[in-house]
């Protein structure tokens, strides 16, 4: 195995990795906190990469940190969305039984797709001009697009803020002890009602911002989520639902088995995935790093 | 003769006078009461000026009309048969979705031929009415939408489709229950025909099929594109459709070039978003060619990060399915001297050909679009029908029943924009395949195809009753 390989498939890992993990640190917080499976995680990804694309075509010819910032923005938007859709949609079945609420994340995505489709149409979307505007590296005989390097350093600082929040602040605080016993939260004068649309927006934010860095190398398509979200759901539970390490560690061993795999066992690519999870659930039935009984 | 029985001359002469005048009212009643014959007149009225206004009478009927210079009124003569409700017509596509891309041109191009027919008077004078279903439902799903278009909206025509997991599963529904005239538009899987309804009565499919432009692409890499091609390197979908596209091109290229070895088998599944993995592989193993048959949004994708990665300066890429999107294959990040193929479509060969070159134009005014194979399979089958329906009524008198409109289908050929097309007798349509190298030109935005290469179905498409494998087996 020759170093160009190497770092073709250490990139490619880390690659994958951010483009995951943007999905699946929101699912693990939002199952973690407000106990809910958000199945419409993949229309908020869709929905990133659209509002960043109709950003991306009010400028031309602007400097590469004008559509860097565009990014952040869309999925701020995109966040506040989400802000709202927590204390309209999803408090009204957090009593009921958990199937009402997949039903609900469910159609919600469906209506967020409906919505895309109304406003975008269904012809692709496309953005070239960042990515070629960043050039590329060669590394070890190995061409890299600089943007790729761009993409992974983003999430990367976005998770490290991430456990800044979450471990160094007084918010960081309250939401690990929400998740942890939300009676016990409740009762010790923790104001949830204040606390889990901002957990949700923060979730959605973080999946919305992986669908706009999408834009400079993919097709903007209604179907742009489907496959991602797909893994991503199977990583959450090979992680462990709600347990953001197990989040961290699932995509970043996915990152890496499907890099290995496309290069040596390519007619198995997904399925070496599936096996995975498959081994890792039968020793451990909650996933790596679960710590929440079976729900249902 | 006793008394009673004689008849005086007296009652004689009255029996006989009220008979001649029960004759007399009975005629002058029954000639008042006959319906009144219809008299064909002709007239011509030249006055000067621009318009006039002439009266029409006849018993029991005028009317007023006002016409300018000369108009023509022609009494048409009854019609046999012709049922007097709307004819509607069942278009199946995918209206939701990625794969809505490829939907949104089956309804543009059924919508904007069923407008043209209805404005011309319809078929036989009956208005055609589009139901729509979105095969996005997934195939159990139409199976039953698609009943109940047939059974109780009392569709009398199915046209469209684009999956060929779909097609394959509605087609015995249709073949044994439904028994409704169906023209698949697209769903191209050499299987439908060669395994799912091998005897097909009802189900024919308009567009070019997946083998045609897999060897079209074989023979063209042999003879112009890439002839000391070595070592080949495929990219394509995950589930049928990829794989048959490769097993036929990987075949008939080795069948006709035997030195030439298989490097890298690569699958992703429709909608990956990141193509990396599979680009540093294809890279590394140093291919002279490589084989996808990604379309629409996921071949932007995939060309959009093989780029950047300097795959089209290492080695030669053959699309198959380009045509799937190609207007929106922009200069900017598709490259030049990708060999590229379009099945049936591409907006302008034939060159200088008037039903092509109309066809685009209003194609084009409707959609931002330029045509696309899937619209265009869509639009030959309603045509067919059209015509078979015209045919029938012009040979028999009357409307013709389901088994005489595909029997008339069933060996029917036909103008159409994209060339003369012809329907075997296997209810596989053949005509030309296009490909061509892409080109940057500036009159236009997206890639153009030059030079092309245009190959005859006869070189292409395996003959009536042979599996495509046996006959690549048999070259």
């Amino acid at each position: 195995m020759n170093v160009g390989i190497l770092i073709s498939i250490f990139f490619n890992t880390l690659l994958f990795f951010s483009i995951l993990i943007s999905i699946t640190i929101g699912l693990s917080l939002i199952f973690g906190v407000l106990g809910i499976l958000n199945l419409a995680h993949g229309a908020f990804y869709t929905l990133g990469a659209y509002v960043a694309i109709s950003l991306f075509s009010y400028f031309t010819n602007v400097p590469p940190i004008i559509y860097y910032i565009l990014f952040f923005i869309a999925s701020i938007i995109v966040g506040i969305i989400g802000m709202w859709v927590e204390p309209t949609l999803l408090r009204r079945v957090y009593k009921l039984p958990d199937e009402y609420q997949l039903l609900l994340t469910f159609s919600l995505s469906l209506v967020i797709l409906d919505i895309i489709r109304y406003f975008w149409g269904v012809m692709p979307y496309y953005h070239y001009e960042f990515f070629a505007m960043l050039g590329n590296s060669e590394i070890a005989g190995t061409i890299y697009p600089n943007y790729y390097l761009i993409a992974i350093a983003t999430v990367i600082l976005l998770l490290i803020l991430l456990y800044f929040l979450l471990f160094k602040t007084k918010i960081g605080l309250l939401i690990r002890a929400a998740s942890m016993d939300k009676e016990m939260a409740i009762s010790l004068g923790i104001n949830v009602k204040t606390l889990y649309p901002l957990v949700f927006a923060l979730g959605i934010f973080l999946c919305a911002m992986g669908g706009a860095l999408a834009i400079p190398y993919s097709a903007i398509t209604l179907g742009i989520g489907s496959e991602v979200t797909a893994i991503a759901f199977a990583i959450t539970a090979m992680g462990g639902l709600g347990s953001l390490k197990g989040a961290i560690l699932g995509s970043l061993i996915v990152g890496f088995v499907r890099a290995l795999g496309v290069f040596y066992f390519p007619e198995i690519e997904l399925v070496v995935i599936y096996i995975l999870m498959f081994i890792i659930l039968s020793i451990k039935p909650y996933g790596l790093c679960g710590r929440y009984e079976r729900r249902v | 003769m006793n008394e009673k029985e004689k008849i005086n001359r007296r009652d004689y002469l009255k029996y006989t006078g009220a008979a001649i005048g029960g004759l007399v009212v009975g005629g002058a009643l029954g000639y008042l009461l006959k319906p009144k014959e219809i008299i064909e007149k002709t007239a011509t009225v030249t006055l000067p000026g621009v318009e006039r206004t002439v009266t029409v009478t006849a018993p029991g009927i005028a009317s007023t009309v006002t016409v300018p210079q000369t108009v023509t009124v022609t009494t048409e003569k009854p019609k046999k048969g012709i049922p007097s409700t709307p004819l509607k017509i069942g278009l199946t596509a995918f209206l939701s979705g990625a794969a809505a891309l490829e939907g949104k041109h089956v309804e543009a191009a059924a919508e904007l031929l069923i407008e043209e027919i209805n404005a011309a008077g319809g078929i036989l004078g009956r208005k055609v009415e589009l139901l729509k279903v979105d095969e996005a439902i997934g195939a159990d799903a139409l199976i039953k939408a698609v009943r109940k278009l047939v059974t109780e909206d009392k569709v009398e025509f199915l046209v469209g489709l684009i999956s060929s997991g779909n097609g394959t599963a509605l087609a015995p529904v249709i073949e044994k229950e439904l028994q409704v005239p169906t023209v698949y538009g697209t769903a191209t899987t050499r299987k439908l025909f060669e395994e799912v309804i091998p005897k097909p009565k009802f189900v024919f499919r308009a567009s070019n099929y997946d083998p045609m432009e897999c060897i079209a692409a074989a023979k063209i890499v042999f003879k112009y594109f890439h002839p000391e091609v070595k070592k080949i390197a495929g990219i394509n979908p995950d589930y049928a459709f990829g794989r048959d596209e490769w097993e036929v091109f990987s075949k008939a290229l080795m069948k006709l070039k035997p030195d030439v070895e298989i490097v890298y088998e690569g699958w992703a599944p429709l909608g990956t978003t990141d193509f990396t993995p599979h680009i540093s592989a294809i890279l590394a193993r140093k291919p002279d060619l490589v084989f996808t048959s990604f379309f629409a949004g996921d071949l932007i994708t995939l060309v959009k990060q093989a780029g950047p990665m300097g795959l089209f300066k290492a080695t030669k890429v053959v699309a198959s399915v380009g045509g799937s999107a190609y207007s929106d294959f922009k200069k900017e990040f598709f490259p030049e001297g990708v060999l590229m193929g379009t099945r049936q479509c591409f907006f302008n060969y034939p060159p200088k050909f008037p039903p092509m070159e109309d066809y685009v134009k209003k194609y084009y005014a409707r959609t931002k679009r330029y045509p696309i194979y899937t619209g265009m399979g869509t639009w030959h089958g309603i045509m067919a029908f059209k015509t078979a329906i015209e045919l029938g009524y012009e040979l028999l008198g009357e409307w013709p029943d389901v088994d005489t409109i595909v029997k008339l289908m069933e060996h029917m050929s036909m103008i159409t924009p994209v060339g003369y097309r012809f329907i075997r007798p296997d209810h596989q349509t053949v005509g030309y395949q296009i490909y061509g190298i892409t080109k940057h030109v500036p009159e236009y935005d997206f890639v153009v195809l030059d030079p092309m290469y245009i190959y005859p179905p006869e070189e292409i498409a395996p003959p009536v009753g042979v599996k495509t494998l046996d006959w690549i087996a048999s070259w």
